[in-house]
């Protein structure tokens, strides 16, 4: 590798030996540090005899080889920041492909010092990237250090080696640029102290980079420009305060805007405006701002009047609406939207009030499109003025009344809604269509339920029968907010097979308001619909609840299969290593309902027991005995008109085992509790009488068991139970 | 006689000022949100200091936080509803009372002498959920009361002082009216007697010769709905009888109640709205803010006063005074928009001059944050 140094890579070695510490500063008179220029030159002359790996890296970066310069491009960042000495030289180079590595490899070191904790580091690179700048570099290597110096260049650094290029013409615009990228306070002090100095188009320059710095320490520069002869730079130089948002700033801006000439005006009021909105945005002078955006609607002409209208916008309340409404009117078009497009931004009741107030004294176009500024706003106060154009003999008004009603979400557009779904034109019709929804779920957002459930309702009735996201919609929506007028509604739903699922949650609710409404032969009606319409477990058990609720004495067996009339015998003696679980203490799988039995020292009998519980539980803790560590044995028998394949759902605590017509069909042995339908035990009934007998474990605390039997697909069985 | 009438074209107005308006400077203190703040000298070095919750802040920057005490947090509120700063135990240093809804306990804490240590909480009656407390003369000793809106009970807390004057750090307690006083409540002169009375959202309770030995009498004249604490005694359009000004705490408006005398000789009150379209208004205090000599009003929103769930809760936040001019109040808007961007006023307020520039500036602190608007005069 050593061997095939050229000359200019025994140039960079040689720069090594030459510069040994690297780039260096010296501290000036204020202490900063103050780059000092390097001997690239002669370092040059020499060739020393250099074989470090970073050496070598640099060679290859300023060779021929492009493989190896690209190789050295993404290696050198990673050599300690002693190689930037030696890269600073190439950024000067010939071949665009080597200054412009070096440059990339400057700038990776750039970025790398400029952490927390590397200040030391920083101000080398700085120093030695800031030669670039050096009076006798060539034009295009100041331009390429002036693209470096902002990335690296800390608070307290000397930049004067680049506050000189603001002397020169062709590079004082570049140099501008990186003091406002690099935003030090030295970077400010040099624009600050060239300021004076500059042409007009210059100094607006840097008073435009002084608007983007918003640093406190060019205010009083910028200030002072406020009374330049030029009327472009006092009005850049009032955008480059209005940032402070300083209300006693307000004068001069007024002044600044009052000089200004025609060509310079629209600058000089961008920057009142802005400084008015900086006003705002600072707090507490909210009524200055507001004030002062309504003398510029008072005095102000054309694309004024639309700033201080967008201000308002931004920030004004009731007290704005007048004033703007009075300048919209016969304005331009560009005005007139501005003043709408404030309107409907501006938040508050009293806004909605005042605009309510105003309607009927402002021209029909602005009323029109006030009607959706109201609709937009979503209060109350609105509705009369929404209710009235919906109802309007101008077409446009009817359909701008009616988009209002839609997406003010307000109750009094039910009707209206209603009314043009049914006899509006195509148009009117799609769009009250989608109103009655938007209403819908607004109040059903809202928590008003009532009124929510009118709504679907309404969608609901008047949905065409093809339309099934609407329907769909509007049911699902009946059953979150369910009403009594809803009944007819539900039952029709529940005919459509595509509606099924939503229908069924809808008829459970609407059964429960018209219970709670006083209807109970109605909610009884909609519950058994539901129960034609096979659901599942879960709406079946609801069912039951609503109409036990309703009144009526439920028929659990019927809803849902559930085994209500058992007889039940015990208490028998586990014993020791559990051996009870097998002794036949009633002869099973045979049952004697006449038999008795002894139980320690009494004798028991199978007694009858029925459950009112909704699961058909039967607590064995109080229907056969308080203890622990027990069996008992529960029996019956149910009828069915023909061979029926079924499953039994069985809840069990602690566990048990089956027989079914003298077959033993399950067996568990584990303690638990009971959790209703949790052991699922196919079985085959026999037309005519089938008797179940279940001999049950009783480890601690709870004893009790429910069953019900259903086919496989989950619909109940239809049988009989015996009774006594 | 309960008669009040809505007084037809009452009109509230914004300042359009002749003068302009004065002009504040608005600071944002610390990042905390009760909603209770005071203005007092905490460690005696001549500076007001700010003080809201469990902390304050160091005159004359207001950027050195102290921690005065954990305080429960209840959902985004804080059960510290006041700071008030009385001198409980006579050491020379102002200690703050203060108590909230969820802990239902009126306590002061003891200032630690202006030392950078916690203060220590000391209770001083269980009382009920305590919507917020205010301070008045009851007896006219001189020295302000401790009387807390809680329990539906009007109940004084009078410090009890040594011969010297100062503080012994026990309160003595005084029952006015057990139940029946909803929410919202104030104190000043109703009839003229020079004793104050207490204002109830049902009535007004008579104040008697001897306040805590004599029965005090309940004058069911008006019905000011869930209104604000305080309500202002004060003779608006100076025709020698005061008159009230409430507002709606959890609803909207902001309302005068003028007394008049009937035909019959019978006290009547009409009510003129202020602010209908703004809600929340929760505190009021009287002041001269602008320096003319007339007391301005100055109340905000309370923001998030039942977490979104009132009248107007989405509406903009905002911080206002309204000069008040013979019945009429023009409003000028210190702060409006979004919480984000603007402030109100909390559940307590402060007026004060914290600065020493002559005017008095006003510390808002509220769910939206604690602000200190600094008056700057015009």
């Amino acid at each position: 590798m050593i061997n095939r140094l050229s000359r200019l890579t025994c140039v960079a070695a040689i720069s090594t030996v030459t510069l040994a510490g690297g780039c260096s500063g010296v501290a000036g008179p204020s202490g900063v540090v103050v780059p000092q220029k390097s001997s690239v030159e002669q370092a040059f002359a020499a060739l020393p005899a250099m074989a470090s790996q970073s050496d070598a890296l640099i060679a290859q970066l300023a060779g021929d080889d492009e493989k190896a310069r690209s190789e050295a491009r993404q290696l050198l960042p990673r050599e300690g920041i002693e190689v930037v000495p030696k890269l600073v030289p190439l950024v000067g180079h010939e071949k665009a492909a080597v200054w412009s590595a070096a440059f990339n490899v400057l700038a990776d070191f750039a970025n790398q010092v400029s952490i927390p904790g590397r200040e030391a580091d920083r101000v080398r690179v700085a120093a030695c990237i800031m030669t670039l700048v050096a009076p006798d570099r060539p034009e295009e290597v100041k331009i390429r250090g002036l693209r470096l110096l902002p990335l690296v260049v800390p608070e307290g650094f000397d930049v004067g080696p680049m506050a000189a290029l603001l002397y020169d013409a062709s590079l004082q615009e570049k140099a501008r640029a990186a003091f406002e990228e690099m935003g030090t306070p030295e970077a400010s002090t040099a624009l600050r102290d060239y300021l004076p100095k500059a042409k007009p188009d210059f100094q607006m320059a840097i008073l435009n980079s002084f608007a983007r710095l918003q640093r406190m320490a060019n205010v009083q520069a910028a200030l002072a420009m406020t009374k330049s002869e030029n009327a472009a730079v006092r009005a850049a130089a009032l955008r480059a305060i209005a940032w402070t948002g300083d209300p006693s700033l307000l004068n001069v801006a007024r002044a600044v805007v009052a000089v200004a000439d025609a060509s310079t005006h629209a600058e000089a009021m961008d920057g009142m405006l802005r400084l008015v909105g900086a006003i705002a945005d600072r707090g507490g002078n909210w009524q200055l701002a507001v004030n002062t955006y309504l003398d510029i609607l008072k005095t102000g002409q054309g694309m004024d009047r639309d700033g201080a209208i967008a201000g308002l916008g931004q920030i004004g309340d009731g007290t704005c609406v007048r004033p703007i409404l009075d300048a919209i009117q016969d304005a331009e078009p560009h005005t007139w939207r501005a003043g709408i497009g404030a309107l409907t931004s501006m938040q508050g009741v009293d806004v909605t009030r005042a605009i309510v107030e105003s309607y009927p004294r402002v021209p029909r176009n602005t009323q029109l499109a006030l009607v959706s500024v109201l609709g937009d706003k979503r209060h109350a106060p609105a509705a009369p003025i929404l209710t009235q154009a919906a109802q309007s003999e101008d077409p446009a008004f009817r359909m701008a009344g009616l988009k209002a009603l839609a997406a003010a979400g307000l109750p009094e557009g039910i009707d209206l809604l209603t009314t043009a779904v049914r006899a509006g034109s195509d148009e009117e019709k799609a769009v009250a269509r989608q109103g009655l929804l938007a209403v819908a779920d607004s109040l059903r957002a809202a928590g008003r339920k009532n009124e929510a459930g009118t709504a679907y309702l309404a969608s609901f009735d008047n949905a065409a029968a093809t339309d099934h996201d609407t329907r769909q919609r509007a049911i699902e929506g009946i059953a979150a907010c369910p009403i009594a007028d809803a009944a007819e509604a539900v039952k029709a739903a529940a005919t459509d097979k595509d509606l099924r699922p939503s229908a069924m949650s809808a008829l459970l609710s609407v059964g429960s308001a018209l219970t709670a409404a006083g209807k109970k032969d109605a909610a009884l009606e909609l519950y058994q619909t539901l129960t034609q319409m096979s659901p599942p477990l879960e709406i079946m058990r609801e069912v039951a609840k609503g109409m036990a609720a309703a009144g009526a004495k439920v028929d659990l067996q019927g809803l849902l299969g559930t085994i209500t009339n058992w007889w039940v015998v015990g208490p028998f003696e586990l014993g020791e290593e559990n051996k009870g679980w097998n002794m036949r203490y009633v002869d099973e799988p045979n049952v004697n309902l006449s038999g008795r039995y002894m139980s320690g020292k009494r004798r028991v009998q199978w007694k009858a027991v029925v459950s009112e519980d909704p699961n058909g539980k039967i607590d064995l803790r109080k229907t056969v005995a308080d203890g622990e560590q027990c069996i008992a044995y529960a029996y019956t028998e149910i009828t069915v008109e023909k061979p029926t394949d079924a499953v039994l759902l069985v809840g069990v605590d602690d566990s048990e085992k089956i027989w079914v017509n003298d077959e033993q069909v399950f067996e568990l042995w584990q303690a638990r509790a009971m959790v209703v339908d949790n052991d699922r035990v196919p079985v085959k009934l026999k037309a005519g009488t089938n008797r179940i007998l279940m001999k049950i474990w009783q480890n601690t605390m709870g004893w009790e068991f429910c069953m019900r039997i259903t086919r496989p697909d989950g619909s109940p069985v239809s049988f009989a139970q015996k009774t006594e | 006689m309960l008669i009040h009438l809505l007084a037809i074209g009452a009109a509230m107005a914004v300042a359009q000022a002749t003068e302009p308006p004065l002009r504040f400077e608005r600071l944002r203190i610390g990042d905390v949100t009760f909603e209770a703040a005071a203005a007092f000298d905490v460690n005696n070095d001549g500076r007001l200091d700010i003080v809201s919750g469990g902390c304050w802040f160091e005159g004359p920057e207001f950027s050195r936080k102290h921690k005065i005490a954990d305080v429960m947090r209840v959902e985004d509120y804080y059960d510290d509803f006041s700071c008030y700063p009385m001198d409980v135990n006579g050491d020379g240093y102002q200690d703050i009372i203060t108590g909230g809804w969820w802990g239902g306990t009126l306590r002061w804490r003891e200032n630690p002498r202006g030392r950078p240590i916690e203060w220590v909480s000391h209770d001083i009656d269980k009382c009920g959920n305590i919507e917020t407390t205010r301070f008045w003369d009851v007896d006219g000793d001189g020295q302000a009361e401790v009387v807390p809106n809680a329990g539906g009970n009007i109940v004084v807390y009078r410090l009890i002082r040594g011969p010297d004057g100062k503080g012994t750090g026990r309160f003595e307690k005084h029952v006015i009216k057990e139940g029946g006083c909803g929410h919202g409540f104030g104190f000043g002169d109703v009839n003229g007697d020079g004793r104050g009375d207490f204002i109830i959202p049902n009535g007004w309770i008579e104040a008697p010769n001897q306040p805590y030995r004599q029965a005090w009498t309940l004058h069911e004249e008006f019905n000011l709905g869930t209104t604000s604490c305080p309500v202002l005694v004060y003779d608006v359009n100076k025709d020698g009888r005061a008159d009230l000004i409430e507002g709606q705490a959890h609803g909207y408006g902001l309302n005068w109640w003028e007394q008049k005398t009937g035909a019959d000789g019978k006290r009547t009150w009409i009510k003129h709205p202020i602010d209908p379209d703004r809600s929340q208004y929760h505190d009021l205090v009287l002041a001269d803010i602008d320096n003319d000599g007339q007391v301005e009003l100055i109340t905000g929103k309370r923001y998030r006063a039942h977490l979104g769930r009132d009248p107007g809760a989405m509406d903009p936040v905002g911080t206002y005074y309204f000069e008040i001019d013979g019945g009429r109040f023009r409003r000028v808007t210190l702060d409006y928009g979004p919480a984000s961007k603007a402030s109100g006023v909390g559940i307590y307020l402060w007026v004060a001059d914290v600065d020493g520039n002559g005017w008095k500036d006003i510390v808002a602190p509220g769910k939206e944050g604690l602000y200190l608007f600094r008056n700057l005069g015009r």
